[in-house]
């Protein structure tokens, strides 16, 4: 992730150069911004019934992220150019589903988990933090942009873990035969890029309102695990067995993933 | 005994111990002092509110005078006029033309007074301004608001004349005419009542046929219900209309003469003066038919049926006052003099002030003015960029002479002549720092242009040849044994010189002045400096050939140009919001009046304060910003106005103004040589094009969320901001400071304000 980084640097270089050219907004240069993001819907999900080739479907109610909240600083450098520091916080839900291509190419995600008495999504509390760099239109930080940037993202979410041994840890009614899935609680860090289009309303000389639509891609590693509770039918028509199927889920959604979402804000210039 | 005549008043109080003064002393002494000098006419006493007011106010004031009685749509259309008209009369009253309180309109004002006492009743507050225009021409508004061109004042010849004019435009504003003329144009556009069905041109004939009647109306109507009532000459009336036939020629016919330009240094061939001029061809029974006005033939015929042959009461030709109408029309003639300099007018600036010279030789305006235009025209002359003067095959009169010879000279002909002149002037008034720089500019441009050396002109004027004495022979053969060279050569390439090169000659009596020596030798060196120059480019191939034209930084005077911007002199702001035009129109944009003026107000709120928040020192002038008493202020604003005129319609090459000489006092009472000009204009439609449909088609199949800015961009109207700032400099004459941003779409509030204080921060950062 490194390099990435860097040639996003090396190529800001030549924008930072016309940093001393910069009136400014009103002669004001730094906004403070509050977020609230409504990620509307789920994610672009890779799939494949083998381990290699794979193709990626527009997956809805998939991952949901619910009230992106968040604050951000934006520094304006030039004219037209401002580069945007945040930290948000927010939660995903990911739909406990499973995977899989049946014989007619045709994609199934059955639902696996409503009879088993958990939640139909695993919940994970994300921590992101981002930067980016925008370019306005004409005067920043008014009117319409277009943003490009990258994210770090801390999560905590519950993980399943497959498990030879029998277990309940869903109640006291399992149908698991061949082995289990287990709830575990973990950690990790996502990175996430984006870019997105955003305009800003001025109420006042100071205050604006402001509108985004984003798209992102973000490195998916947050369910490396199957809850492995086949409660449908389908699920057993396929040849696989549990642990492989568990093994090729796992593959599948530590591929990258597509998002897109929405939000508003309200900033103050200072 | 020579006396000036102070026509700078500085407050009412002085201007009448002045006027009681002038009459004491008399009239003769009044009528024909001679002037050494002349100062421009200035305002005094407090600003009118015609300048102050808003548009907005006075629409809503007029707007009052709708006809409550008449139909809808009729009302509709006398809002609509009473918005136009009173737009247009405050971009006019605020274009600098116009003048208040001086001589010349205190008096107009007084014959006004007069007529209106014998007129009786009038439902309007008549007033009279003055219109700082060499033409003929006088004008009436529909709110009794009457102009008069400084060029009717210098051409009628007496107070009656004057007062016939005044009585026709005083029926034009009371009888609606303008008003009327507009409502009757709307019908004839939009084809109603009588005008079914008629094509174009017979509309044209329509609306010209129906302005002619206003003009016949207020012909005789002023004769009848005024003039007639006065003891002014009937004769008179018509007498004006001879003089309006005339109107298009100098204010006097009398031959050019051609000694003119000579001084004690130079004399011009009076070969470059024509034998004969065009004879003038004024017909007075010209076709009228696609005019406003009818022919004078047919306004004679006209008014000679109503004037009284025989009147009983008096055959006056002035009633007001006979001084202070000559008074009035010397002014007038003065100030056309440098009218016609602002305007490029230069052989009608010579002659004028030529004619002005032969009662007031050596007037030190008329010479400066005379110098200005030899200068600016030899820079045009030089540059190749004479063809505004036009044929002078069609000038008539005397003027062709000035004509004649502007032509015929050679552009280093003109220089000289031009560089002659401005020194005479200088050694006139050696004190005179404008004078100097006159005389510096025009040798300047001489040496620099021409790029001319000591060696492209004699010294001493060629002798008579004498037959050699004995001596002469044997030291020249002498000379010619130890040089191993004939003189032969050398005499027959000067003599062949002196025939080639009629300029050779030009200065010899000037070198022998030490100023102009003095002069010369710096120019020279300047000269040799330039040419040694890494990025040598010659005057010529910049300014002809057009290379690096417009290279501000490449320019030869580089250094002026970057005179820090420490302090600037705002004058009014601009703004204009515009929107489509009807179909009647084909669709031509039109102004949003009260919007256009809501806005130039906010712009008025925020330059002063970005110009702070950018830390650029200002000051404002503005119309609308004037208080009763800033009879001062209104001045400067009518300089700013002259200058900036003038400088927008001369290109960029050689960057001199006539008004130029009226800078330092300026410079000095705002401590900036910057003035700065800034505004906008939106304009506004329904997006009427496909384009942004299929684009956005494209783009949504492309990209699916790009639906969100393709809704967005055809939801909106098609919009185009134009924004401009410039910072002037008004000592050297150039631009120092332009930006103009141009580009499609609507803007926000916010994005205007960020725009303005864009413009402001560049200023102040440059």
């Amino acid at each position: 992730m490194r390099l990435p980084l860097l040639s996003l640097l090396i190529t800001l270089l030549p924008v930072f150069s016309f940093a001393q050219n910069n009136p400014g907004f009103l002669g004001k240069k730094r906004v403070i911004k509050l977020e609230h993001g409504l990620f509307i819907q789920g994610e672009g999900q890779a799939h494949g019934f083998t381990r290699e080739a794979t193709s990626y479907s527009f997956i809805p109610e998939f991952i949901r992220n619910r009230n992106r909240v968040g604050v951000s600083y934006e520094q304006l450098f030039s004219r037209k150019f401002t580069l945007v520091g945040g930290l948000y916080r927010y939660s995903s839900y990911a739909n406990n589903r499973v995977f899989y291509i049946d014989n007619d190419d045709n994609v199934s995600s059955p639902s696996i988990t409503m009879a088993s008495g958990s939640s139909e999504n695993f919940r994970s509390n994300n921590t992101q933090l981002s930067i980016g760099a925008r370019f306005y239109n004409k005067f920043a930080p008014v009117g319409a942009y277009f943003e490009i940037g990258v994210s770090a993202i801390h999560f905590t979410s519950p993980e399943l873990t497959f498990s030879e041994s029998e277990s309940d840890i869903f109640g006291d009614y399992s149908p698991i035969e061949d082995g289990h899935v287990e709830q575990v609680s973990s950690s990790g860090l996502n990175w996430m890029g984006h870019i997105a289009f955003g305009f800003n309303q001025f109420l006042t000389d100071d205050v604006f309102v402001g509108f985004d639509l984003r798209l992102h891609m973000r490195t998916f590693g947050y369910l490396p695990g199957w809850d492995g509770m086949p409660n449908s039918d389908l699920i057993f028509e396929t040849d696989l067995s549990l642990e492989d199927r568990v093994s090729t889920y796992n593959e599948f959604h530590s591929f990258t993933a597509i998002g897109f979402g929405f939000s508003m804000s309200v900033g103050y210039m200072f | 005994m020579q006396t000036t005549i102070p026509n700078r008043i500085n407050n009412g109080f002085t201007y009448r111990i002045g006027f009681v003064v002038l009459m004491i002393v008399g009239v003769l002494h009044t009528t024909y002092a001679q002037r050494l000098d002349y100062e421009r006419l200035r305002a005094t006493g407090p600003v009118p509110a015609e300048y102050t007011e808003f548009f907005t106010t006075k629409y809503l004031e007029a707007s009052q005078n709708v006809d409550s009685r008449a139909n809808r749509k009729m009302r509709k259309r006398q809002d609509v006029f009473h918005k136009n008209n009173q737009y247009f009369l405050d971009e006019m009253m605020t274009s600098g033309k116009i003048l208040y309180g001086d001589p010349v309109t205190n008096y107009l004002q007084e014959v006004m007074d007069y007529l209106l006492d014998v007129y009786g009743q009038t439902n309007k507050d008549v007033r009279v301004f003055t219109v700082r225009s060499p033409q003929f021409n006088a004008a009436a508004t529909e709110d009794g608001i009457l102009l008069v061109n400084l060029g009717l004042l210098a051409q009628v010849e007496n107070e009656a004349q004057l007062a016939f004019i005044l009585s026709h435009e005083l029926i034009h504003t009371e009888e609606n005419h303008v008003m009327d003329g507009f409502l009757e144009k709307m019908k004839i556009q939009k084809g109603e009542d009588a005008y079914r069905r008629q094509g174009s041109d017979d509309k044209l004939i329509a609306m010209s046929n129906y302005s002619k009647s206003h003009e016949f109306e207020a012909d005789l109507e002023g004769y009848k219900r005024i003039f007639a009532k006065t003891n002014y000459d009937p004769e008179e009336a018509l007498r004006v209309l001879d003089v309006m036939l005339y109107s298009y020629l100098p204010f006097d016919e009398v031959e050019m003469d051609k000694a003119f330009f000579n001084s004690a240094y130079f004399k011009l061939d009076t070969t470059y003066f024509p034998e004969s001029v065009n004879s003038i061809t004024a017909y007075e029974d010209y076709d009228d038919s696609k005019s406003t006005h009818p022919n004078l033939k047919a306004r004679r015929e006209a008014l000679e049926e109503v004037i009284d042959k025989n009147p009983s009461n008096g055959k006056e030709w002035f009633i007001i006052n006979e001084n202070a109408f000559f008074e009035a029309q010397e002014l007038s003639r003065f100030e056309c003099s440098a009218l016609f300099l602002a305007d490029r007018k230069y052989p009608e600036a010579i002659y004028n002030s030529f004619l002005l010279s032969r009662k007031h030789p050596d007037n030190k305006f008329l010479r400066k003015n005379v110098g200005v235009a030899l200068h600016t025209f030899a820079t045009y002359k030089n540059n190749e960029k004479t063809r505004f003067m036009g044929d002078v095959t069609d000038v008539e009169g005397n003027m062709q002479s000035v004509y004649y010879m502007l032509d015929r000279l050679s552009p280093k002909g003109i220089s000289i002549l031009a560089t002659q002149y401005n020194f005479e002037t200088h050694l006139l008034y050696p004190e005179d720092p404008f004078l100097k720089s006159m005389f510096e500019r025009s040798l300047h441009e001489l040496v620099f242009f021409h790029e001319v050396t000591d060696s492209d002109f004699e010294t001493e004027y060629l002798e008579e040849e004498e037959e050699d004495t004995a001596e002469e022979v044997e030291d020249e053969q002498t000379d010619v044994a130890r040089r191993g060279r004939s003189s032969k050569v050398t005499k027959l390439s000067r003599t062949k010189r002196s025939a080639e090169d009629a300029y050779a000659y030009a200065f010899v009596d000037a070198f022998k002045n030490e100023t102009f020596k003095t002069a010369w030798e710096k120019e020279q060196k300047d000269l040799k400096a330039f040419k040694k120059q890494k990025n040598y480019l010659s005057w010529h191939d910049r300014r002809v050939k057009g290379k690096k034209l417009y290279n501000l930084n490449d320019s030869d005077d580089a250094d002026q140009r970057k005179d820090p911007i420490n302090k600037v002199v705002v004058v009014t702001p601009r703004f204009m919001k515009l929107k489509q035009g009807s179909f009647f129109n084909d669709y031509k944009p039109i102004i949003k009046f009260e919007e256009t003026d809501i806005e130039q107000r906010k712009m008025r709120e925020l330059i002063p304060d970005y110009l702070d928040r950018v830390g650029l020192d200002a000051d404002f002038l503005d119309y609308k910003t004037l208080d009763k008493m800033d009879d001062d202020l209104f001045n400067d604003l009518m300089f700013v106005n002259d200058w900036l005129s003038e400088y927008w319609d001369h290109p960029r090459v050689e960057n001199m103004v006539s008004s130029s000489d009226r800078a330092d006092e300026f410079i000095a009472k705002y401590g900036t040589q910057f003035i700065m000009y800034t505004g906008m204009i939106t304009y506004r439609k329904p997006r009427t094009s496909f384009l942004e449909l299929y684009v956005g088609a494209i783009g949504t199949v492309l990209f699916p969320p790009f639906i969100l800015y393709s809704a967005a961009s055809l939801s909106q109207p098609f919009g185009q901001v134009y924004q401009f700032v410039s910072v002037y400099d008004v000592k050297n004459g150039y631009t120092r400071f332009h930006f103009v941003e141009n580009f499609e779409d609507i803007i926000s509030r916010a994005q205007l304000k960020a725009m303005i204080y864009d413009k402001m921060y560049r200023v102040a950062n440059d």
